[in-house]
């Protein structure tokens, strides 16, 4: 096996310089008791190299490079010669060839204003690990006593369109060094922790002065198009709202309780004694409409604001009994939050279907757009008079790239009833009871259409009625059967009965992607760029081909293969 | 004119060919010429399976070798098509497009009508903290009771 030694010893001894074009096998360099390397080439266009370790994973090859011309120097035989072109800094056209790895090489641009040249040292170890986002990065790779650190070779990675790690194995050998540049476009969102700058920020205030040319990032709107608007879209926010300030039990007309089992058995049997009935002050037909309210309450005690206090109805005092007496008629009362982080990042996050359950109040359905990404928090406001509150939904959206919080938005507002509440008089009862059937009956109707929209229903029996709501882009499964809603409402009494925290139910779709699925579909993009800068299967939306040199009937064959696809 | 045959492994569709060059041979466009679909006219037969590929050098020009060879007046006719995605490389390279899909290039949140997705779903159920009394955990509601006066 040839050592990094006799390479050295190799070159020492005149190794081979090569012109511009010229094939060069590298089997004149090396006897045959080294390891074999394979080598493509395509001779009549662009070159592109593939170097390959078909024995030992960790050897390793290098190209010395110089100005004008080059040395090759190569380790081990290859089964095929190879072509290379090599660069003049300061040119901007092919380029020269990459080695040191296990590599596909590509075209880059060194100079052109867009690209950013950064520069830093690493010694030593065995491997580094580069975390970078859309970019074209390019690694030096020099041994620092063997070459000049001017000439190195360049280690280029394939165009990123996306944060990936890239593990670079380098020569166990202390005397190694590796110097690394990277030249790359910078994104508005971009994070390149090399050297010195990490934040998109830091890399522009760097470019200043720079020319702006930049290309199109990946993944970004690209312009707004058309109109003369501001463009200006701020998010404000939207904060839960507070309770009212206003005591209301403080006026003197109502007074608000919370009595023990025990203490109501013993006010129950007093309402139906003389002490009650002779004293007290007949503003009412029957002395029991007195009690406005007698409910059991989902709140645990230790929310309620009390202090004890004599048991009074009107002007009558039941004597030696105390219990608690509402201080706060009003009682925030938090779910917490929860992060909802997208599960694919992608446009299959927001054809999911999200339904909220809220206790008291039922399921509700809620946009993709304010779940996904977002942190969503639940409050609900309740005023201890009537049990009735309102339950708000906050969200707040979440960069997934950065995770950076934006403001936050209360963008739901459910009304409800938590109390189940007990009839203490028959008039009482009658009314009550309507108002509990009336709240069951208006969920009733429970399918919706392949859009995922509820179809309004009627208990009373009147015709469906489809609700025309917004009919965004679906993939094929949507329309392959309907959906249904969960349940209808569920406040009041019959909250009682139901789950009593807050979930989500998430119906993801389950995708059947094939391998190499990119590769043989492409993935929608809607991009400016110029073709040299793709690489791998494209279809093109729009392309002008006028300035090409051929005949309209090759330009018409050309445009038809681009639209339909093809691999560039 | 020269004709140069390649053995093309590559997918029609590559701008780049993974050629191997089988054999040099001479021959002549049989008129008139077509630029799409030329016929080439030989003095020997070929094996469309084996030579599926040829450059000519006299019109820079690479073609398929889309036909069996048929005998006509002392030559063998091959049928040609234009490879357009090859020829003309060099100068579409260097254009500015509009992708619709892209390998590499993309963006995961436009819609993808192509992607195959299952008709069975995947559903979960998310929860939040509780605020409520729960019987399933022991808690026991509380009374309220409102009444007139009292003050």
């Amino acid at each position: 096996m040839a050592t990094w030694l006799d390479v050295k010893n190799n070159i020492a001894a005149g190794g081979v310089v090569l012109e511009n074009n010229e094939v060069f096998n590298i089997n004149t360099i090396f006897g045959s008791n080294v390891h074999g390397y394979y080598f493509s080439y395509a001779p009549f266009f662009a070159p592109e190299i593939n170097l390959t370790d078909n024995d030992h994973q960790n050897n390793f090859k290098t190209i010395k490079f110089k100005d004008g011309s080059f040395y090759g120097i190569c380790q081990g035989e290859s089964r095929d010669s190879i072509e290379i072109f090599y660069y003049i800094e300061g040119y901007e056209g092919e380029t020269t060839t990459t080695y040191c790895g296990l590599t596909v090489h590509r075209k880059f641009l060194m100079t052109t204003p867009r690209y950013v040249e950064m520069s830093g040292t690493d010694s030593g170890g065995l491997s580094y690990t580069y975390y970078c986002k859309p970019s074209k990065i390019m690694l030096s790779l020099c041994y620092n006593e063997f070459l000049d650190p001017t000439m190195s070779v360049i280690y280029e990675f394939p165009i990123i369109t996306h944060a990936i790690n890239i593990d670079v194995t380098v020569p166990d050998d202390p005397d190694f060094q590796i110097q690394y540049s990277s030249s790359f476009t910078i994104p508005d969102d971009a994070m390149a922790p090399f050297g010195s700058f990490f934040e998109a920020a830091e890399w522009k205030d760097f470019l200043a002065g720079h020319s702006s040319g930049l290309p199109n990032y990946p993944g970004d709107a690209g312009g707004a198009g058309g109109g003369n608007g501001t463009y200006y879209a701020p998010n404000e926010g939207v904060p839960f709202s507070e309770v009212p300030l206003l005591q209301l039990i403080n006026l003197g007309f109502n007074t608000i309780y919370n009595p023990d089992p025990g203490d109501v058995q013993d006010i129950a049997r007093w309402l139906w004694s003389d002490d009650y009935t002779e004293n007290i002050k007949m503003n009412h037909a029957s002395p029991m409409e007195n009690i406005i309210t007698l409910a059991a309450c989902p709140i645990l005690r230790s929310k309620l604001v009390t202090t004890p206090s004599s048991f009074k109805i009107g002007n009558v005092t039941l004597n030696n009994k105390i219990v608690r007496k509402i201080a706060n008629q009003y009682v925030k009362l938090s779910c917490g939050s929860r992060y909802f982080k997208g599960y694919w990042n992608g446009f299959l996050d927001y054809n999911s279907t999200y339904n909220l359950y809220l206790p008291f109040i039922g399921f509700r359905s809620i946009r993709s757009d304010d779940i996904v990404n977002n942190e969503v928090a639940i409050l609900y406001k309740i005023d201890l008079m009537s049990g009735d509150g309102v339950c708000e939904v906050s969200c707040t959206p979440v960069d997934p790239e950065t995770g950076e919080y934006d403001v936050s938005s209360v963008l739901y507002s459910f009304a409800c009833n938590i109390y189940y509440n007990m009839a203490t008089s028959g008039a009482n009862y009658t009314s009550m009871y309507a108002q509990q059937r009336s709240a069951v009956a208006s969920g009733i109707s429970n399918i919706v259409n392949s859009a995922g929209r509820m179809l309004s229903g009627d208990l009373l029996g009147g015709a469906l009625q489809l609700f025309t709501g917004q009919t965004a882009a679906k993939t094929d499964y949507e329309t392959a059967k309907p959906d249904y809603t969960h349940g209808g409402n569920s406040s009041g009494n019959s909250g009682f009965f139901s789950v009593r925290n807050p979930y989500v139910i998430q119906t993801l779709p389950i995708t059947n992607l094939p391998d190499d699925y990119a590769k043989m579909h492409g993935i929608p993009s809607m991009i400016f760029e110029r073709l040299q800068d793709l690489h791998g299967y494209t279809e093109i939306n729009a392309i002008n081909l006028d300035s090409i040199n051929a005949s309209s009937a090759e330009k018409s064959e050309l445009m038809n293969i681009m639209k339909s696809g093809f691999y560039i | 004119m020269e004709i140069i045959f390649y053995y093309n492994a590559s997918d029609s569709r590559y701008s780049v060919k993974d050629l191997t060059e089988i054999e040099r041979c001479s021959g002549s466009f049989k008129q008139p010429f077509n630029v799409l679909d030329p016929i080439l006219q030989l003095s020997k037969v070929i094996d469309p399976l084996e030579y599926n590929y040829c450059y000519v050098p006299d019109v820079d020009r690479y073609y398929f070798v889309t036909s069996q060879p048929s005998y006509e007046a002392g030559f063998y006719n091959v049928s040609l098509h234009n490879d357009v995605i090859v020829n003309l490389r060099a100068e579409y390279m260097q254009l500015n497009a509009i992708t619709s899909r892209q390998e590499n290039n993309y963006n995961a949140y436009l819609n993808d009508n192509r992607l195959p997705v299952r008709v069975n779903q995947d559903v979960n159920t998310l929860n939040f903290d509780r605020c409520f009394v729960d019987p399933a955990h022991g808690e026991i509601e509380e009374i309220i009771m409102v009444v007139n006066g009292g003050m």
